[in-house]
């Protein structure tokens, strides 16, 4: 039979990706789950507090000043709460099997999250960004190059939670 | 009724195919523009150490965060590949089970 062409372009690796994946799932009468469910409210709510916390940022491009910290304490409340909430909701779901990163020797890419899920990871990450900036607000008012920084570090970590969550849509 | 080997092969590429080349490029587009998110950022912290408007309060904090930002990228790269491999499980298993059911003349 004549090589289609899809099998030269298969990496080494993801042939033992595929030959373990597959094991795996016929061992396990297909049960065997590397990922786990889409949650459709979980990826709305990503949508939603993204675009809070930019809302928190667009106020502060000229920097944020001490002196009027207590106008956005209720709205560093109420992101960080709806942070965690998301965050509760990520981790409920069942837990998918690592496995398949056993067979391939993969390391722990995060040992600072105790979590597999790496929209959990993004969500705690975020959490302590907004803490971080609260603190800093709080204490002496936040620089321009601050706000950006502390922006460009939030649009990472959801930029990488809102990817993944999607992909898991089927 | 004998399943036809060859045919089955090729259904198989193909729908692995159909999962590897849609998810793929998409992946491709995550790491590239993960990667230049990184390096602003860097460029972002740099600039303002070297300034001078990057607190001492804020300065480990921000240093300290891009290791962080860096594991979590790794870490959703390969959450994007591990949802690839279950997909194509998924894909796979569908076909062999079609042609089983085909062969045995009852739909499973």
């Amino acid at each position: 039979m004549r090589n289609s062409g899809f099998q030269l372009r298969v990496h080494p690796t993801w042939s033992l990706v595929l030959a373990s994946a597959l094991a795996l799932a016929l061992s396990a009468g297909c049960a065997t789950r590397l990922v786990p469910d889409y949650d459709r409210e979980l990826a709305t709510g990503l949508r939603a507090i993204s675009a809070s916390i930019l809302g928190l940022f667009a106020g502060g491009t000229g920097g944020l000043s001490k002196g009027t910290y207590a106008k956005r304490e209720h709205t560093y409340s109420q992101l960080i709460g709806g942070l965690q909430s998301l965050r509760l909701q990520s981790e409920s779901r069942p837990a998918p099997d690592r496995r398949i990163s056993e067979v391939l020797s993969v390391p722990d890419p995060d040992p600072d999250c105790d979590s597999d899920i790496p929209t959990t990871c993004s969500l705690d990450y975020m959490i302590g960004v907004l803490e971080q900036m609260r603190l800093a607000d709080r204490k002496q008012g936040v620089s321009t190059t601050e706000v950006a920084a502390f922006r460009g570090s939030m649009e990472g970590y959801m930029h990488n939670a809102l990817t993944y969550e999607n992909a898991l849509q089927r | 009724m004998p399943l036809n080997q060859a045919q089955l092969v090729s259904d198989i590429q193909v729908a692995a195919r159909g999962v590897l080349q849609r998810d793929l490029a998409g992946i491709s587009g995550f790491k590239a523009s993960g990667l230049k998110r990184l390096a602003v950022q860097a460029q972002v912290v740099a600039d303002g150490i070297a300034a001078g408007t990057i607190s001492e309060l804020n300065r480990p904090f921000f240093i300290n965060d891009l290791k962080n930002r860096t594991r979590n990228f790794v870490h959703t790269l390969i959450g994007l590949f591990e949802i690839t491999v279950d997909k194509l499980i998924d894909a796979i298993v569908r076909v062999l089970v079609s042609a089983i059911g085909a062969a045995v003349g009852v739909p499973i």
